[in-house]
């Protein structure tokens, strides 16, 4: 049994004659090992997991002889894979490969959106891991969409988190006309204006009307019914529009600054070549509350965003890792992480 | 002069009590209208589950201030039901738990068809079901949760009667099916499955998934029964993406 190269394998970064892959780090290779004992459970041992992880890749039953693996470069250094038989820990199958890690620190992060369920019944959520390939090994919980698609309230779809490749965007307060929650940036500030209407500071210094007849909630939430086929009165919208931010009975702004926008208080685009696409990494309004009350965060399953804890999202800004800019991998929910 | 100091100490101690009845009760219309805005909240939010646990914390929160709001009290029970799933012991720990919000609710509100009908559901008493359609005939809850409940005592042809295909909304179609599918009449409870819409408007406050992944559910199993097995997984594994129980029970254990 050894390991190599076959089918269409890249043999970059492979030296045949010393059996020894050199990989960036953030980076894959893939590697075959030939030659199975017949009905043997297969593993790769990693001498120093810091270094590289391995997985195993689909079997490709043309070339039954053998299987298929991907190595990820994790940080600068060498070690050795060796194929034992799972379950002994030690029967070596044959002799070791070594890996080279090499190059700067690129960080990417990878998403393996269907690792488990967690929950049952109505609170039942398929969540997953974002790994950081690039790092000191850190992951963090995240949900992307329900796994079977379906039609939602407002014209909208509940769907799988699309797998491929993405960049980060610039971290930014979502805003959509699409969820009238979310026409208001998180944490604008409101006040009433002269002719008594709620109006919210979009960007400093410029304020926008959310009530009335004309007013962007309203006009949100009518589009948001129309597309669900209901025709309500526009006096019946402009009033309940008006209850969300003003109590009836004092006639005063429930709240000054706004803390109910769907996407929590930041969100990151997932751009694919270079443009925008409907998806972000965000978090929600009750898990901001939860965290801000030291309550558990139960993350629930997105419309096919990716849902993070907000202390874990602080956590990864602050590291450096969720940034504009960085590599951001979907993989299909059929696969379990680390990558 | 002792008699008038008297007379004084009680006219003010009336005008007292009158006052803060007057305060109280604007007190509790401030809060039933907040209660209020979340259920609006709700309706238009990415995260239903998450806007029903909203609803949930400031009805019981409310509730404790303003005990005589049958409206307060409904919406307490409702959402504590929506969130709640008997596996989880989590769900709907808020409050004591979904069994005593229904019954505190039952206590102070009596007379609300909204509240018997939450109450008959979560202790799946009949004979509550048949008191809240007393209390208002038209409720159309009320007499779906009765048709559910004969149907499981095995009283299908009152339960057909309640869920009448003259009132043909989509949660009527759905307990019609579901009444059907308990018959053992499967074919008419694909059929009537079938018949309802994806448009579908909840008759009480229900995040809109609902009645989709009921739908699926009843769909799932009906189609089971009737030997259309590849048919009956991919419904039922909609309903467990969804949120059903049955169908994740179903799918994972093969029990149902």
């Amino acid at each position: 049994m050894r390991f190599g190269k076959y089918a269409n394998l890249s043999t970059h970064g492979w030296t045949e004659s010393t059996s020894t892959q050199t990989v960036s780090i953030g980076q894959s290779a893939h590697i075959g090992v030939f030659g199975t004992p017949e009905g043997a459970d297969l593993r790769i041992k990693v001498a120093d997991p810091t270094i590289c992880v391995v997985h195993e890749e689909p079997f490709n039953k043309v070339y039954a002889q053998w299987r298929h693996f991907l190595i990820t470069g994790l940080q600068d250094g060498q070690t050795t894979l060796t194929p034992i038989a799972d379950g002994t820990g030690s029967s070596s199958f044959g002799p070791p490969m070594t890996v080279k890690v090499v190059g700067h620190s690129a960080v990417r992060l990878v998403f393996f959106p269907g690792e488990r369920v967690v929950g049952s019944g109505k609170n039942a959520a398929t969540v997953g891991a974002i790994y950081v390939i690039g790092g000191h090994g850190e992951s963090m919980p995240a949900a992307g969409g329900e796994p079977v698609a379906r039609g939602d309230r407002g014209g909208h779809t509940v769907e799988p988190t699309p797998a491929g490749q993405y960049v980060l965007g610039p971290r930014a307060h979502v805003v959509t006309q699409s969820w009238p929650k979310s026409v208001i940036p998180w944490g604008a500030a409101l006040r009433l204006n002269a002719h008594d209407e709620v109006e919210f500071e979009a960007s400093p210094g410029k304020w926008h009307v959310a009530t009335g007849p004309n007013g962007e909630v309203t006009r949100a939430s009518m589009a948001f019914k129309h597309r669900d086929k209901l025709h309500p009165k526009l006096e019946t919208v402009v009033q309940e529009v008006r209850n969300i931010f003003v109590d009836p009975v004092t006639h005063k702004l429930r709240k000054t600054t706004w803390d109910k926008n769907d996407f929590g208080r930041w969100g990151w685009n997932l751009l694919q070549n270079g443009h925008m696409t409907p998806y972000y990494v965000h978090t929600t309004p009750q898990d901001e509350h939860a965290t801000d009350q030291h309550k558990a965060v139960l993350l629930a399953n997105s419309h096919g965003c990716i849902h993070i804890p907000p202390a874990e999202r602080d956590r990864l800004e602050k590291a450096g890792y969720l940034k504009e800019g960085t590599p951001f991998e979907v993989r299909p929910y059929s696969e379990k992480g680390p990558p | 002069m002792r008699s008038l100091l008297c007379a004084f100490g009680v006219f003010a101690a009336a005008a007292l009590a009158q006052k803060e009845a007057l305060a109280q009760k604007e007190t509790c219309a401030s809060l039933e209208s907040e209660v209020e805005a979340e259920v609006q909240l709700a309706a238009v939010a990415a995260s239903e589950l998450g806007a029903f646990h909203a609803i949930e914390d400031q009805a019981l929160s409310a509730v404790r201030t303003c005990p005589q709001s049958a409206r307060l009290w409904y919406l307490a029970a409702r959402s504590a039901e929506v969130l709640d799933d008997p596996a989880d012991s989590q769900a709907s720990a808020n409050g004591g738990g979904l069994r005593k919000i229904a019954a505190d609710a039952l206590a102070h509100a009596p007379t609300s068809a909204p509240v018997v009908t939450v109450a008959a559901r979560v202790q799946g008493s009949s004979a509550l079901a048949r008191k809240a359609v007393a209390l208002d005939p038209n409720y159309q809850p009320a007499r779906r949760a009765l048709a559910d409940l004969l149907a499981k005592e095995g009283a299908f042809d009152e339960a057909l009667r309640l869920a009448s295909p003259k009132n043909p909304s989509g949660p009527m179609h759905l307990t019609r099916a579901r009444v059907l599918l308990a018959a053992k009449r499967s074919a008419e409870a694909v059929e009537e499955a079938r018949r309802i819409s994806p448009q579908s408007v909840p008759d009480e406050l229900s995040p809109s998934v609902e009645i989709y992944r009921d739908t699926q559910e009843v769909l799932g199993f009906a189609l089971l029964d009737l030997n259309r097995t590849a048919e009956g997984k991919k419904a039922l594994q909609a309903a467990a993406a969804a949120g059903s129980g049955a169908a994740q029970r179903y799918l994972t254990k093969g029990l149902r």
